[in-house]
């Protein structure tokens, strides 16, 4: 059962038709041509009221009768065997009512969870814990590449493979669909799995020795990134209840509750039926807060011995040590080129670590971004006795994106060629709107007047640069998203689905599909999320919330309109095709009769309709299919641009101010769209000047695990952004969105260092762009012109 | 050890009993229910449980509940008065100064004791006086504006 439509897409003035096929109970697609009323306005975020006042509730802010506070004990070591756990004193403590040990006789990291403690309050719970004695016989470790990769080292968990057994956590997401994808097999040595030579991605293609013996140019460069961790402000907390003896109900901040419900379900062994997981709000995710395990399930064991809900937020220092992470990378990366401004080879090899956990690839970006037809990458995954690492906002790819740019930009130097016009030439060909975006962005930043013909041309202490960089996502979406909308008879309008509400706007994108397609304003829907109980829908991660699920709402509130339209139709007497509805939600019928919004829905048998919005396939189908997602074919570009200071004397960096460019399908709310580009850029530059995790080589132990040493970016660290949001249409969904929120992370450090360079004439090959590198960087530099 | 303290929140008398070494945050929380200010790290770094105590701005993690005995404290949901919200938080929603929101009621906060001290702070002013809260989510360029916006608009209103 399916209908042809034609449909107008591309951006800006490249517009064009094609055809597709559509499922038969789809709403009319909107593309390029449709004008619209609620989608593509600057709505402002359906949650905002409840944030500035105070009354927004996160799972930290619930507190139920009767309910307990628990404290997990951590190991302080990196390695340990544990010879004995003795509670006997804790469990006599004041207030203490339940005490829980883990079935664990190994720790490796620092955070690794041994037994915990539930009681009256959390004062009384931290004292019980302290008093839990614990026999360690502490081991080797290993805490860098270095010491991970020597032939000797200590194994950090032997049995483990990237695509299952031995995790230390269930990875989520584009991680876990990268590692089913490199469970085909790395080899292993020691604590180093690889080489992998494809990834969620990209695969290798073409010849690179042949491209490299024939290039007139060859750059090579070993780059280093430490590990980020996610620093959410809100850490993982958990509130467990049972209700009876086998029913479990968990308000967590899980970005997925669905899933979050399946790993508490089978952990406990009930069917998944039993288990219900909620939250209202989550206070920032970018990738962590996938998994509820085992915090959530810690508490849940102490709730059933306890009899009473166990509530268990994480500290901050809890969050850094075991919370995820960025994984680090080092990177060798390799490009090369012709005279006539030609990349022809790209080469790279990755040695990264996600501490205890695997998925420390960065090729996304050497695949993707540009055209070159010879593509070769060589990936590693080192375990390390460190937290787990886990999806963070565009993985691997603010890595691998500031090795690969900054190459690039190495290459043009050595072959003559102007950055903005070698991208213009290598990297516009499945991405030809790119070319626009370079345009616009060397427009507005000033690429032709103010950037230095000449690298570290300025004069004085103090040198202003200019840099641009490339960025790549994908057209990442969930088929089977469910969303279900209700009309009530009062006019009042509900949607269900499960997906959480970290931020992004979910709920609020949610709402406008339906207000479009119901002829209502966006105050009008009330969008209920995050509970397991309700149509499945993705965690809004891999950027792919907007695109999977804005198709099933809109489609559930087109199917809920067509019953309401027939009871309509039945009361004025007319054919239900001669009906439509108008902004407002009155429904005009070619007869000129009218019935209003609320008329119509007090027609409504028993009082209500529903209706459930699937999402389909993309129309053109998938690209790829992975366990826990699907892309299309489409890829999202942007391109970023940055001005900088760097003050010689002391090595300090300023990015004055950042021009993003930026695709994502359809701008569905341009007011949370530049609030994610936005996002996106102070956090990586945040991760490119001032993160790092410290980790004492000796002691194995996290030296900075708050906020006072492990340095954000903070108001003053702003620069001025620029956000131009291009709407790229491609046809493949009743709404034609896609997705933002990791793109606009990409591309930022390499255009900063990139800029660094235009300032000073130094490369940046290691992060955070401290001040002490930029000196040694400049002392290189130095030191080269006088050689 | 448990002390009995009297403060005023929000404009309200209020007395509770509490642990000696208690935070004026989880009083504010668990005793009275006052979820607006939140803890972002319990050291004083991040701001999000930033109130007002006694007319100065305070990290109310880093103050003992019974330090606040007598004192008037004004969390995020003293502002809007009888349902009409504060300039400020009209202002952070136009401009969609948020995005998870968890931080949020520490920067109104911080931002509400600049603009009482000084109502036509420069960008930079701005900037500095809510250099002691982080954002992990949306970055710091809209809640400028926002706070620039409120500036305005408290103006008008004057």
């Amino acid at each position: 059962m399916a209908r042809e439509v034609e449909l107008t897409i591309g951006y800006n003035d490249r517009l064009s038709t094609v055809r597709r096929t559509i499922p038969d109970d789809e709403p009319p697609p909107w593309d390029a041509t449709t004008t619209l009323r609620v989608v593509g306005k600057p709505v402002p975020r359906i949650d905002a009221r409840a944030k500035v006042t105070g009354a927004a509730k996160y799972t930290r802010d619930i507190t139920l009768p009767g309910m307990l506070y628990g404290v997990i004990v951590r190991s302080p070591y990196a390695a340990a065997r544990i010879r004995a756990v003795d509670t006997s004193v804790a469990e006599r403590m004041p207030g203490v009512r339940a005490v829980h040990v883990l079935d664990r006789s190994q720790v490796r990291f620092q955070g690794h969870e041994i037994a915990a403690v539930a009681a009256e309050t959390l004062e009384q719970a931290e004292d019980a814990a302290r008093a839990i004695r614990i026999d360690y016989e502490p081991g080797p470790f290993v805490v860098t590449l270095a010491q991970a990769m020597r032939p000797d080292a200590p194994v950090v968990m032997s049995g483990a493979t990237p695509g299952g057994g031995g995790h230390v956590r269930a990875p989520t997401g584009i991680v876990r669909a990268a590692l089913a994808w490199a469970a085909e097999g790395p080899a292993q040595h020691g604590n180093v799995f690889g080489p992998s030579d494809r990834s969620l991605f990209g695969k290798n293609r073409g010849d690179v020795d042949q491209a490299l013996r024939t290039a007139d140019a060859i750059v090579e460069q070993e780059f280093y990134t430490p590990v980020q961790t996610h620093s959410c402000l809100e850490t993982h907390c958990a509130i467990a209840y049972w209700e009876q003896k086998d029913r479990l109900v968990v308000y967590c901040g899980a970005k997925s509750v669905t899933d979050a419900r399946a790993e508490l379900a089978d952990h406990f062994g009930l069917p998944h039926s039993h288990v219900r997981v909620t939250n209202q709000l989550i206070g920032g995710h970018f990738g962590t807060k996938g998994s509820s395990l085992p915090y959530a399930a810690i508490a849940a064991h102490l709730a059933r011995k306890a009899g009473r809900p166990v509530k268990i937020a994480l500290s901050r220092k809890e969050e850094h040590l075991v919370g995820g992470n960025r994984p680090l990378n080092r990177m060798r990366a390799r490009v090369a080129g012709t005279r006539d401004g030609v990349l022809t080879a790209i080469d790279m090899v990755n040695h990264g670590s996600a501490g205890a956990g695997f998925g420390a690839g960065a090729s996304g970006p050497f695949f993707s971004i540009y055209d070159c037809g010879n593509v070769r990458v060589a990936e590693y995954d080192v375990l390390m006795n460190t937290g787990p690492g886990c999806a963070f906002r565009a993985p691997g790819h603010p890595q691998g994106a500031f090795a690969l740019e900054v190459a690039i930009d190495m290459l043009c130097e050595r072959l003559g060629q102007d950055p903005v016009e070698f991208r213009l030439r290598n990297s516009c060909g499945r991405t030809p709107w790119r070319a626009d975006e370079l345009r616009i962005g060397a427009e507005r930043i000033g690429w032709k007047e103010r950037r230095n013909p000449r690298a570290g041309a300025g004069t004085g202490p103090i040198k202003r640069g200019i840099g641009v960089a490339n960025s790549v996502w994908y057209s990442v979406y969930n088929p089977g998203a469910q969303v279900e909308v209700q009309i009530n008879k009062d006019g009042s309008v509900i949607a269900f689905t499960s997906t959480s509400a970290p931020g992004g706007g979910e709920g609020t994108v949610i709402a406008q599909a339906i207000a479009e397609e119901l002829g209502l304003n966006v105050e009008h829907i009330e969008v209920r999320l995050a509970n397991s109980d309700y149509p499945y829908s993705p965690a809004p991660g891999g950027s792919k919330l907007t695109g999977t699920v804005t198709p099933p709402a809109r489609q559930a509130a087109y199917r809920a309109k067509q019953t309401l339209l027939r009871h309509a139709a039945r009361k004025l007497g007319v054919p239900v095709e001669t009906l439509t509805v108008q902004p407002g939600g009155r429904i005009v019928a070619q007869s000129g009769q009218t019935l209003e919004w609320r008329e119509a829905c007090a027609l409504l048998p028993g009082g209500k309709t529903a209706a459930i919005g699937e999402r389909p396939d993309d129309y053109s189908g998938p690209a790829s299919v992975f366990p826990s997602l699907s892309m299309g074919h489409d890829l999202v570009a942007g391109v970023q641009f940055a001005e900088v200071t760097v003050d010689e004397r002391i090595g300090r960096v300023t990015v004055e101010r950042i021009v993003a460019v930026q695709d994502c399908g359809r701008v569905f709310n341009p007011l949370l769209a530049e609030s994610q580009v936005q996002g996106g850029i102070i956090n990586a530059l945040s991760f490119g000047l001032f993160e790092e995790r410290v980790i004492d080589e000796l002691e194995g132990r996290m030296l900075n695990p708050d906020f006072l040493f492990y340095k954000l970016a903070g108001p003053r660290e702003m620069p001025v952004i620029e956000t131009v949001l291009l709407n790229v249409y491609h046809g493949q969904s009743n709404t034609d969105a896609r997705n933002l929120g990791e793109p606009a992370k990409v591309a930022t450090i390499a255009a900063i260092v990139n800029a660094i360079y235009n300032a000073t004439g130094a490369w940046i090959t290691e992060l955070p762009i401290t001040p002490a590198r930029v000196l040694a960087a400049l002392a290189a530099r130095d030191q080269h012109t006088r050689a | 050890m448990k002390r009995e303290v009297t403060l005023q929140v929000n404009g309200e008398p209020y007395t509770i009993i509490v642990d000696t070494r208690e935070t004026l945050l989880d009083a504010l929380r668990y005793r009275l229910g006052f979820m607006g200010p939140k803890e972002g790290c319990g050291n004083g770094n991040c701001g999000s449980c930033t109130v007002t105590l006694n007319g100065a701005i305070v990290d109310s993690c880093l103050v003992f509940a019974v330090e606040a005995d007598g004192a008037e404290v004004t969390t995020v949901e003293g502002l809007a008065v009888n349902g009409q919200l504060h300039p400020l938080q009209r202002a952070f929603i136009e401009t969609g100064a948020l995005q998870c929101g968890f931080c949020t009621p520490g920067f109104i906060m911080s931002a509400k004791a600049l603009l009482e001290r000084n109502p036509h702070p420069t960008e930079q002013e701005i900037r500095l006086a809510l250099s002691g809260n982080l954002c992990r989510c949306t970055g710091y360029d809209k809640i400028v504006r926002a706070v620039m916006a409120a500036s305005e608009a408290l103006a008008r209103a004057a």
